[in-house]
């Protein structure tokens, strides 16, 4: 069999010690060369800059201010570790205008929670194996959001108290205008 | 060149293999599940409404993801209740619907997609709608 994972390795940054035990679960049981589990924003800056992981798995447990400056201050910050580095969000908070900023911050890839393995192994596919351009412009720095054309399907769709997996998908994929070439 | 059709194998191998560890995590679950709904209803009660938000997302979370899908759609709702409580009678009365529903389930293990369950969610549904309760932040 190919090596999927086996020589990657990943930082999960959780508040939560159980749900961080239960992403390791899952990254275990992925062949995941190594994992690091931190619980704070600091630690996890030292963990990416000195372990140089393939990617970052944000599960903080509010959605808030704090957890988008994170990504953004990966992807902008001038003291970043790894501006490119891919960053996949878990989370719970799924109404669309979170979303949307979090597609707007940089994140690479979005699994809305409760997650399943067969999510997180999709995100993951396209996070490491399917990396799109990094885009660097005035406005925003990440992963280039044109991936695909598939068209947001409208608001009638729209879970009034979350978005569901694909619609998030949808949101992330939309095509913004913003060229990778400025 | 790796064929396609064999990485596709090979992740649903690994999919399949991140689904029994999680399965061998329920069974400890169910007992972390029973206390945390107990401190979700003594904060609730307490008034300490942001604690018992942030419970509740971690109950959407776990309890989704570890085999109580009912619950995981019921805690959700109960943390809209939450972010949109008002101290009005009429919030009060959908919290504590909410956090009875979520009881009767975890007591009677309506695991899965129990057909019991989904009634009485789609109930709780029923009460966010007769109570006009909106998404909240």
């Amino acid at each position: 069999m190919p090596p999927l994972f086996q020589s990657y390795s990943a930082v999960i940054l959780d508040e939560d010690a159980f749900m961080a035990k239960l992403l390791e679960a899952i990254l275990i049981s992925f062949d995941f060369e190594k994992i690091i589990i931190t619980h704070t924003a600091e630690q996890a800056l030292q963990d990416i800059k000195h372990a140089k992981p393939d990617c970052l798995l944000l599960d903080w447990l509010s959605m808030d201010k704090k957890e988008l400056s994170f990504a953004r201050f990966i992807r902008c910050g001038q003291e970043s570790p790894d501006r490119s580095l891919p960053i996949i969000l878990c989370t719970g908070h799924t109404d669309i205008r979170k979303i949307v900023a979090a597609r707007d911050n940089g994140v690479t890839e979005i699994v809305a929670k409760p997650m399943s393995p067969h999510q997180v192994m999709a995100k993951l596919d396209s996070a490491l194996f399917k990396k799109r351009e990094f885009v660097e412009t005035e406005n925003y720095v990440g992963p280039d959001r044109r991936r695909r054309s598939i068209p947001y399907s409208g608001e009638e769709r729209r879970g009034k108290f979350g978005l569901h997996q694909d619609q998030i998908d949808a949101i992330v994929d939309e095509r913004t205008g913003e060229r990778a070439d400025g | 060149m790796v064929d396609s059709c064999i990485i596709e194998y090979e992740m649903k191998r690994l999919v399949g293999r991140a689904e029994e560890a999680l399965e061998e995590l329920q069974g400890g679950y169910e007992e972390q599940l029973g206390e945390d709904l107990m401190r979700l209803r003594k904060f609730a009660e307490e008034e300490h409404y942001q604690a018992a938000a942030a419970l509740a997302y971690r109950i959407k979370g776990a309890a989704g993801t570890l085999g109580w899908p009912l619950i995981s759609v019921a805690a959700n709702f109960l943390g809209h209740v939450i972010r949109s409580l008002d101290q009005t009678s009429k919030g009060q009365d959908a919290l504590r619907v909410h956090l009875d529903t979520i009881d009767l389930i975890y007591a009677e293990r309506l695991k899965g997609e129990h057909p019991k369950g989904r009634v009485l969610v789609r109930e709780l549904a029923a009460v966010l709608v007769k109570y006009d309760i909106e998404p909240g932040e």
